[in-house]
């Protein structure tokens, strides 16, 4: 056996899929899964497929069409994400896989970095499909395993839910052996792969049988277990991670170890004969609360008001169901300002939202990624923010609401995600707004990762680099720009040209993260404070770079700039100046 | 989980059960996942459970970042309950006082001293009194860290100022930072010895 590793739960799901021989990789960039393609496109080169795919539609589609082939695909993805696969995933429970399939779903309870707190366990249970939830890193690492195993014996897609405490912690794992990978070939079966009504109501049949199969398997799994002498007053039913706290305050308590979903009903029959009282520790909604109300009078959780319907489980709220008192906490008595995550000193977003701020409009649409950071004081340009590529479309709504001078927002690695079906509706339905797409080459938010506008693989080859301006164009859209974010004169310039034409009008800020690796960084820049007339201008960009000195003037962090100059070109009295850069 | 190395535990006997609960604050791109895992792979080669939780995604945007590395015979809960950790080691002071709740009445805070401010940032005297106040062992860590060779070997000094409060013996906290850095090894090695002799 091989000494442990701490590895996070996303890196042992990475270790498992190498293990399992899988072929083909596919993921789109989501806070907490995204580590795991991250870790197989280093291993991936030459042995298998590892790709970032546009949207989680396009890759969930594409490891169903590898797992059609006959080899092994492994598909990853945030929970949010999985709404965009809805359409395949439903309909890949008809048409089972051949090759093992297995879909990371990566909840977020608490939202640590999402725009909701939505519970994947609803969507696989909508499928008819199972799924595997581990408590900690190993688990990460045998059940991506098993789940191969299982999604073969049993011709289904299976989903591994992971979430934000087991992606991103990293507990000892044990790795095993490499299997080979499997040889792919399509066999043709029309009756299982091209649902046709005809066809699609045999597999539904075929799916209602599976269900049976699906609870024997449940039943008899090593992931669950009951934990119980049975003379204990408590029982605790625990699902996923929770099982973590479960362990930690329920000493003395009958514990049901959930690590599938659906849960074992035999197991939980027994415990709720047994024990006065049943406390359900389950992250998310209360779906097995529910259930587990049927089967007992006294059940302790969520619906019954002891623990809170949002958020995540945090070990100070479980504490008090468990009777545990807690320490005397210490206190502080400051005031301490909020330090949010904000744009980046140098960050080419920045100065297209200060001239967006002084320009005459009536709505600003946002969508997902670093620039929904905007939405903050002191620049506090975004009115809305719903969903990847939701912008272009809101924008388009607004306008026939009767707003007319319109702006959307948008990354464009959000774009190629799903921005460009809304710019053609919107050109082709005669909406009248500005878009303005931030080209900052590379999806920054989730960690840097490559688009096709590069043209830079997940592996690290270069492929076909795709037009941001011939994808516009190809919209219908007649007026297109580029300009350099950088400079506040073509900013102003853009916008004015812009706002003197009709219809969709698309700007394009093209200026590189200052966060890539190889991007160049301009010399540090200095307050003069003889110079410096304390109008604070410079101090209302956000810049983290940029602080008020006690004398009300400015002054620069010279570690955190990065020679950016917007300060310099808004300074009135040009009082802002470069100086040398010390090594 | 059972590892090939002698379990404390089982040195220890059942009684007597070891936890240690170190909980890592600062700001996005200070580097505090290297303290944690310079911490929690020492912790992991002496025998113990081991169980370190990061901030990913918003932190290279300069917000408020933690990381919970609990260390013990046994450990379950992910995250340490409030009022329950041993040690709180701080790369900025500010962030030390927001998550002081969360260190035990006998608990170590191991507090660098430079502020990284933002819009509100209290009266630095403020700052450093509420510390003095919390029995926090506060000190220019970024000195040191030149003074060692590397401005970048910040969060080594501040592994040495917590190494006397950890249950791991300093020759595995060593092999830990050299497998941990990239470059510059003396200079980290220097680093923690600096800060595991402050008074």
């Amino acid at each position: 056996m091989s000494q442990p590793k701490l590895l996070l739960g996303n890196e042992a799901i990475a270790e498992a899929a190498l293990e399992a021989g899988i072929s083909v990789a596919t993921a789109y960039p989501g806070t907490p899964s995204t580590e795991i393609l991250e870790y197989l496109s280093g291993a991936s080169k030459g042995v298998f497929h590892a790709e970032w795919s546009v949207n989680e539609k396009v890759a969930l589609e594409t490891a169903a069409g590898a797992s059609y082939g006959g080899v092994r695909a492994l598909c990853c993805m945030k929970h949010v994400g999985l709404n965009v696969a809805m359409d395949p995933f439903m309909t890949l429970a008809y048409t089972g896989i051949k090759g093992g399939l297995v879909l990371v779903v990566a909840d977020d309870p608490g939202m640590h970095s999402s725009q909701n707190e939505q519970d994947s366990r609803h969507l696989i249970n909508a499928a008819h499909l199972m799924l595997l939830e581990p408590s900690n890193s190993q688990e990460c690492h045998d059940m991506t395993l098993e789940a191969y195993k299982l999604s073969e014996e049993l011709e289904i897609p299976m989903v591994l839910r992971t979430m934000t405490r087991v992606a991103h912690t990293a507990t000892p794992v044990c790795l095993g052996e490499k299997q080979p990978q499997k040889t792919g070939i399509f066999q043709k079966d029309l009756m299982k792969y091209v649902m046709v009504p005809a066809f699609a109501r045999e597999r539904h049949k075929i799916l209602i049988s599976k269900q049976h199969e699906i609870m024997d398997y449940v039943e008899e799994s090593r992931h669950n277990s009951l934990e119980m002498k049975g003379d204990e007053e408590i029982g605790i039913v625990a699902c996923g991670s929770a099982y973590n706290l479960a362990k930690e305050f329920g000493k003395n308590c009958a514990i049901l170890k959930c690590g599938t979903y659906p849960i074992p009903e035999k197991k939980l029959e027994l415990l709720a004969s047994k024990v006065k009282k049943i406390i359900v520790l389950e992250e998310g909604d209360p779906i097995i609360e529910e259930k587990v109300r049927c089967m007992h009078k006294h059940v302790i959780g969520k619906i019954s008001g002891d623990l809170p319907l949002d958020g995540e489980l945090l070990p100070e709220i479980v504490a008090k169901v468990f009777g545990k008192k807690q320490n005397d906490l210490r206190k502080a008595n400051i005031q301490l300002p909020p330090r949010p995550p904000v744009l980046c000193p140098g960050c080419p977003h920045r100065a297209t939202y200060h001239i967006l701020k002084q320009t005459k409009k009536d709505v600003v649409a946002g969508d997902i990624g670093c620039y929904t950071l905007g939405v903050q004081k002191p620049l506090g340009v975004l009115d809305t923010c719903l969903c990847m590529g939701a912008s272009v479309n809101k924008a388009a709504g607004l306008n026939y609401a009767g707003n007319k001078h319109a702006y959307s927002v948008i990354g464009e690695s959000t774009f190629m995600h799903s921005g460009i079906t809304g710019l053609i509706n919107s050109v082709y339905n005669g909406a009248e707004f500005i878009l303005i797409i931030f080209d900052n080459h590379n999806a920054a938010m989730t960690g840097h990762q490559p688009t096709p506008l590069t043209g830079l693989r997940a592996d690290g080859t270069l492929g076909k680099k795709i037009d941001l301006v011939e994808i516009v164009k190809a919209c219908g859209v007649e007026h297109v720009k580029r300009y350099n974010p950088k400079n506040l004169s073509e900013i102003k310039e853009a916008i004015k040209e812009a706002e003197g034409k009709t219809g969709v009008r698309v700007l394009i800020a093209d200026s590189p993260c200052i966060m890539l690796r190889g991007v160049e960084r301009g010399p540090i820049h200095r307050v003069e404070k003889d110079a410096c007339i304390k109008c604070k201008a410079c101090t209302q960009i956000g810049c983290p770079a940029i602080n008020e000195t006690p004398e009300g003037g400015a002054s620069i962090n010279e570690t955190l700039c990065t020679g950016c100059t917007i300060c310099a070109q808004i300074c009135p009295k040009k009082a802002i100046k470069e100086v040398l850069r010390q090594k | 989980m059972r590892t090939n190395l002698p379990k404390e535990s089982d040195k220890r006997g059942a009684e007597a059960k070891m936890k240690c609960d170190v909980i890592i604050v600062g700001v996005g791109g200070q580097g505090i996942l290297l303290t944690s895992n310079i911490i929690s792979d020492a912790a992991l080669a002496s025998g113990f459970d081991v169980k370190k939780s990061e901030t990913h995604g918003m932190a290279q945007r300069g917000g408020s970042v933690v990381t919970h590395v609990r260390i013990g015979d046994n450990v379950n809960s992910i995250l340490i309950p409030k009022g329950e950790a041993d040690i709180l080691i701080a790369s900025e002071p500010v962030e030390a006082i927001r998550y002081i709740d969360y260190l035990g009445p006998n608990g170590k805070a191991i507090v660098n001293s430079i502020p990284i401010k933002v819009p509100g940032y209290p009266d630095i005297k403020t700052v450093m009194s509420e510390l003095e106040k919390q029995g926090a062992l506060v000190f220019d860590a970024l000195e040191l860290a030149k003074k060692a060779g590397h401005p970048l070997t910040q969060n080594t000094v501040l592994v040495g100022a917590a190494s006397k409060f950890l249950p791991m013996k300093e020759e595995i906290i060593k092999d830990s930072i050299k497998s941990n850095v990239s470059k510059k090894l003396e200079e980290n090695l220097r680093a923690y010895d600096l800060g595991r002799n402050l008074k």
